[in-house]
């Protein structure tokens, strides 16, 4: 345990002391540490159990690339699983606990897996548990019935909190000229670049701090940052901290994570955690960096093997030096600078360089700090349980590596080289290419002329800071020079495409170029059975499950990933994904180039599903619909449901009644005597002028051209394919006028349909269309007591005697309260019915009048249940039935498709497939033994062969009051007279057992319809 | 997310607008043959490229437009209203500066 908090050093505030709680023990940190620095501060090398095998973890990064240090955070409805302990701010009272183990992660049973690792190896799954079901248990898939409870549990990582998030998201929209995604040399100067030339620049860092790599180096560099950034605030940039840019899409926009509130310790109640930011940007500038590359060795995944990177980060940033002694293993030159500090910091440093050559200037560097330099060596295998006490070194020779001898040590640091982060430019479809000279996946120089972006730093593959720095100012520039606006679409063209990189240093700017080395082993193959060396410790993949993965024939990218799920994990591939692809081009004979990668995809970094929900959470989830009878329903003892976005009324129980006694007594009243039931939810469009009625006739397939002013008609409108879209009224008002009422599911696309085709068909037609669907408050006033209902409002009842509003007629009447009304006397119910609509505002006014009349006669107001009931005794159709896959033959409407005019779908109405005789073709539905109950979803079948699709399907049922006993509707092939002598049960075998049922005419109850002419 | 230029609202994000189809299909009249009707409803081309269709900005001004896209890198190169007449309103077509100065602009809130 030889990590230690330095006495001086450091971004931390020193005299803020914090204490927070790892695995219930009291700990202490400063002010600016990531909970990982606290935690290696006290010495805790082990805080995480891999997914897999369970072995011990520890921290491996110091930043988004953690493979290793993922926690769980916090407790009860705010527990958060895979928190990323290097990017966690450490706050006052913060409470963490280790993952994927128990009892914890010191002494984890689930370590068992480790010792059984070898049959655990890539495809385990698959090819253990995935198999013909024939087979009698425990094999194959049955075995995985079985067992997965099992799995699922030994497997994974952190868990999830069993309640509702507590905390609230938002989201915003925002706008700029310029988007540097990135604060670190690059960014900052790219961004001041492009504001002092009066851009709009918004800059986005993860971190909580600007200056990138400069966070992670001495204290003398501190000049230059605050100086740099000082400037960047004085022109006016703004500036966006602890926010990711995890993903970049179509017209210049970017998603932002702005995490808000993950780094408090009492958030006030009303600030939410993280806000979603959809930011639409004229030009983007990517200086996202790079991030450190391990290599492959036996057990590199030790506690206290890590990056060169972190170390220096946990040195310089946080003021903890790792360990006292230390080896170094490198195969770069960027691993000479930090061993240097670690040294002057107090520690004993061993330098590895796999090359056979190095620079004499760094030679002499490292020397001056006695570090002690030792070329063509390289680690082959770290020693230790759960931390590493040693290293088992490599040698050099013409071909692979040969064991050499042992060192002890306390921290193994590595360093393979850089990967830019190109994951935003990939996720916009260009492919990252492989420079084989800095060992890198890098951006195309010349990038698509479409896409407004381009990158600097440490992504373009540039290892000096300076170098960095003037990068973002040319991307800068460049941005002036291309860059639109947000608010425009079209960004200014310039004629040549964005380049960068162009007078690149050599080798990115280090003395001696890298040595491609991605993999440490002996040629010997004996020694990988001992020693497993991971190339993503996040989903514990080794280099044998690659090469496993080889031989059984996974060789491209995509399938390796999915096979062994390289890069799968939460890190997204960022540590292991260029080692795999390294080590498979080696086993296929090919190379990185010619193996490629796969795409990467957004989000960058993990983000909360709450901040990609917003504020569109419970209630908030979807808008709600009422209509300006809501209140007034509730106030009548309405039971409320949803009917697609509205809010109906479901059924008006009175005392003592459920819902299903309550539909009953509903659907009695309506058939005995009155009820009255608010339809405000159908759609409703104005349509108006000289050619309304050729718009009208074209669009129904039933003949409208002869409907006379006063008079409605129900109608079906087919798509172009010939299938139906929806069924309505039309009721003409006068000679160049129509009102159209739409079911209520289908009200915003017909309205949408009637405009396509006025716009992009018949631009010729003098019509215009409106949505009135808001404007009218309406009513069905339903029975054989209606009329006498409605003569009593009316302000002339004889208005609304049979001879001045007969079936289907419409006329403007005037209420008797003043209120001015439209009606229609058509049906729904079968009954004898109005259609009563007034202004929307008044539609209480005309509530109260009617149900004053119909409650003196026994009558009563009735839901979308009895609704129900009711279409389903007459067989009428609704969106249950007309899913986008019934014809009109197929719903027995085949008599309303006129002969005699054209309309749309009138062709392709008659093609071969709507015309088979055999298709599904709408029934009514009776249990055969009529005390039995059947539900909507049941499949229909012979009742000796239930197997497969069956013959049909049943749509909806109901109690019928009418008829005494279950009733429904269906669809079943041929139609109900090919099934006059057979027997068809309702399958439904997760519900219940089959159901023998009568195949009948769809028209249930009074199909000659007498009850609604009378 | 794609950003449609509405000829009469403005650049707008495309959650606003509705996509609908191929805008180069020409209908049939309704008494056309089947055959005809077959071919200009279930047959299409699907070009990596340049291709005209048709969006409404339901969401907005409930215009049918006519955007010409490239289904492989989604760059829009123009945008009109589909109905002719209309699309005259706004001519030469996507010029801001006609739109800002001849019609009278949306109320912004």
């Amino acid at each position: 345990m030889t990590a230690r908090r330095l006495a001086t050093g450091g971004r931390i505030d020193r005299d803020r002391a914090l204490s927070f709680r790892w695995d219930g023990k009291l700990c202490r940190g400063y002010h600016g540490d990531s909970l990982s620095a606290a935690l290696l501060a006290h010495g805790e090398t082990v805080i995480a159990r891999s997914f897999k095998y369970h072995r011990p973890r520890g921290v491996m990064s110091s930043g988004v690339d953690e493979a290793g240090g993922l926690v769980t955070l916090g407790y009860g409805a705010r527990r958060d699983a895979n928190v990323n302990a290097s990017t966690q701010e450490l706050f006052d009272g913060l409470v963490a606990r280790g993952q994927n183990a128990w009892p914890n992660v010191r002494a984890d049973v689930g370590a068992i897996n480790n010792l059984l690792s070898r049959f655990l190896a890539a495809g385990f799954y698959y090819k253990t548990f995935m198999g013909p079901r024939l087979l009698a248990k425990p094999f194959g898939t049955a075995m995985w019935m079985n067992y997965e409870k099992l799995i699922r549990r030994a497997a994974g990582m952190g868990r999830a909190a069993r309640r509702p998030d507590a905390d609230g998201y938002d989201q915003a929209h925002g706008y700029c000229d310029v988007l540097v995604v990135g604060g670190g040399p690059a960014g900052l100067q790219a961004a001041l670049v492009a504001a002092t030339a009066g851009r709009d620049v918004w800059l986005v860092e993860q971190d909580r701090e600007l200056g990138g790599d400069w966070l992670s180096q001495p204290a003398a560099q501190e000049a230059e940052r605050m100086q740099l950034v000082a400037a960047v605030k004085a022109a006016g940039v703004r500036i966006m901290t602890r926010t990711t840019a995890f993903g970049l899409y179509d017209g210049g926009v970017a998603g932002l994570v702005q995490r808000l509130t993950d780094h408090l310790a009492c958030p006030a109640p009303h600030q939410p955690r993280q806000c979603f930011w959809t930011l639409r940007a004229g030009y983007t500038i990517l200086a996202t960096g790079a991030l450190a590359r391990p290599i492959a060795f036996g057990n590199n995944d030790r506690p206290m093997v890590m990056t060169i990177a972190a170390a220096r980060t946990y040195l310089h940033r946080y003021g903890v030096l790792l360990g006292e002694n230390i080896i170094i293993a490198t195969n770069n030159d960027s691993a000479y600078t930090p061993a240097g500090e670690l040294a002057q910091a107090g520690a004993k440093v061993t330098l590895l360089d796999a090359r056979a050559t190095v620079d004499a200037a760094l030679m002499a560097r490292v020397a001056a700090h006695e570090v002690s330099l030792h070329t063509r060596v390289a680690p082959l295998n770290a020693r230790g349980r759960r931390v590493v006490t040693g290293v088992d070194l490599a040698v050099a020779e013409t071909h692979g590596w040969r064991a050499h001898g042992m060192q002890p040590c306390d921290l193994l640091l590595v360093s393979g080289g850089w990967s830019p982060v190109v994951h935003l430019l990939s996720q916009r479809g260009v492919k990252p290419s492989w420079d084989a000279a800095r060992a890198c996946f890098i951006a195309p120089h010349e990038l698509p002329n479409h896409l407004p972006i381009t990158m600097a730093g440490a992504a373009t593959a540039l290892w000096q800071t300076d170098d960095c720095r003037s990068s973002g100012q040319v991307a800068g520039e460049v941005a002036i020079a291309r860059g639109g606006s947000a608010r425009s679409a079209m960004p200014a063209k310039s004629a040549a495409p964005a380049t960068h990189g162009a007078g690149a240093p050599k080798n990115g700017g280090w003395a001696r170029p890298i040595l491609p080395l991605y993999e440490v082993r002996v040629t010997n193959p004996a020694n990988e059975r001992f020693h497993k060396s991971f190339v993503d410790p996040q989903h514990d993949v080794t280099t044998a499950d690659i090469r496993l993965a080889q031989r059984e024939g996974f060789t491209s990218v995509e399938h390796l990933k999915r096979y062994t799920t390289l890069g799968m994990g939460p890190d997204g591939g960022k540590v292991g994904n260029v080692i795999g692809l390294a080590l498979m081009a080696e086993a296929v004979g090919s190379t990185i180039e010619q193996v490629g990668t796969t795409t990467f995809r957004p989000p960058y970094t993990p983000i909360a599903l709450g901040a990609l929900g917003g504020r569109h959470v419970g209630t908030q989830f979807k808008p709600l619909r009422r209509t300006p009878m809501h209140a007034w329903n509730l106030a009548h003892g309405a039971t409320m449901t949803m009917a697609g976005l509205w809010h109906r009324p479901w059924y008006f129980a009175r005392a003592g009644e459920d819902l299903a006694a309550a539909y009953c007594r509903e659907a009695t009243t309506v058939r005995a005597r009155v009820g009255l039931c608010d339809v405000t939810s159908l759609g409703k469009i104005a349509i108006q002028g000289p050619d309304a009625a050729t718009l009208i006739d074209r669009v129904y397939s039933n003949s409208f051209a002869r409907l006379a002013v006063g008079k409605a008609r129900y109608g079906i409108m087919l798509r172009d394919d010939g299938l139906v879209m929806d069924d309505g009224t039309a009721w003409r008002l006068g000679a160049h006028e129509y009102f159209m009422t739409t079911t209520t599911v289908h009200a915003a696309s017909v309205m949408a349909w009637l405009e396509e085709l006025l716009q992009t068909r018949w631009p010729d037609l003098k019509v215009h269309v409106t949505s009135v669907s808001e404007q009218w408050g309406g009513v069905a006033l339903a029975g054989p007591l209606a009329r006498a209902v409605l003569a009593e409002c009316v302000a002339n009842p004889a208005a609304v005697a049979h001879e001045n509003l007969p079936f289907m007629g419409v006329a403007d009447i005037e209420l008797l309260n003043g209120l001015a009304a439209r009606v229609a006397r058509i049906s729904f119910s079968g009954e004898m019915a109005y259609e009563i609509y007034v202004a929307a505002d008044y539609a209480t006014a005309m509530c109260d009048l009617l149900w004053h009349a119909v409650a003196a006669r026994d009558g009563c107001l009735y839901g979308l249940e009895a609704l129900g009931t009711l279409r389903i005794e007459k067989g009428h159709v609704t969106a249950a039935e007309l899913d986008g896959r019934v014809s009109i033959d197929d719903a027995g409407l085949g008599r309303m498709a006129s002969p005699r005019k054209a309309f749309i779908g009138s062709a392709l109405r008659r093609r071969p497939e709507l015309q088979r005789a055999e298709r599904a073709c709408l029934v009514g539905l009776k249990p055969k033994i009529r005390g039995q109950k059947f539900n909507a979803g049941a499949i229909l079948c012979r009742a000796d062969a239930i197997s497969g699709l069956g013959e049909g399907w049943v749509t909806a049922v109901t109690h019928s009051p009418a008829l005494g006993h279950w009733i429904g509707l269906g669809f079943i092939r041929g139609g109900a007279t090919a099934w006059a002598d057979v027997r068809v049960v309702a399958a439904d075998p997760v519900r219940t057992a089959p159901i023998e049922v009568e195949i009948v005419s769809p028209h249930l109850v009074d199909p000659d319809g007498e009850r609604m002419h009378g | 997310m794609l950003r449609i230029d509405c000829p009469f609202c403005g650049l707008r994000d495309h959650a606003e607008f509705r996509y609908g189809g191929d805008a180069t299909i020409i209908y049939p009249p309704l008494e056309a043959a089947v055959e005809v009707w077959i071919e200009a409803v279930f047959w299409r081309e699907n070009p990596c490229g340049r291709q005209l269709e048709s969006w409404q900005h339901v969401h907005g001004c409930r215009l049918w437009l006519y955007v010409e896209r490239d289904t492989a890198t989604h760059t829009i190169y123009s945008v009109r209203a589909a109905a002719p007449n209309i699309a005259a309103l706004f001519s030469p077509p996507n010029a801001p500066s006609v739109t800002e100065s001849t019609l009278p602009s949306p109320k912004r809130p």
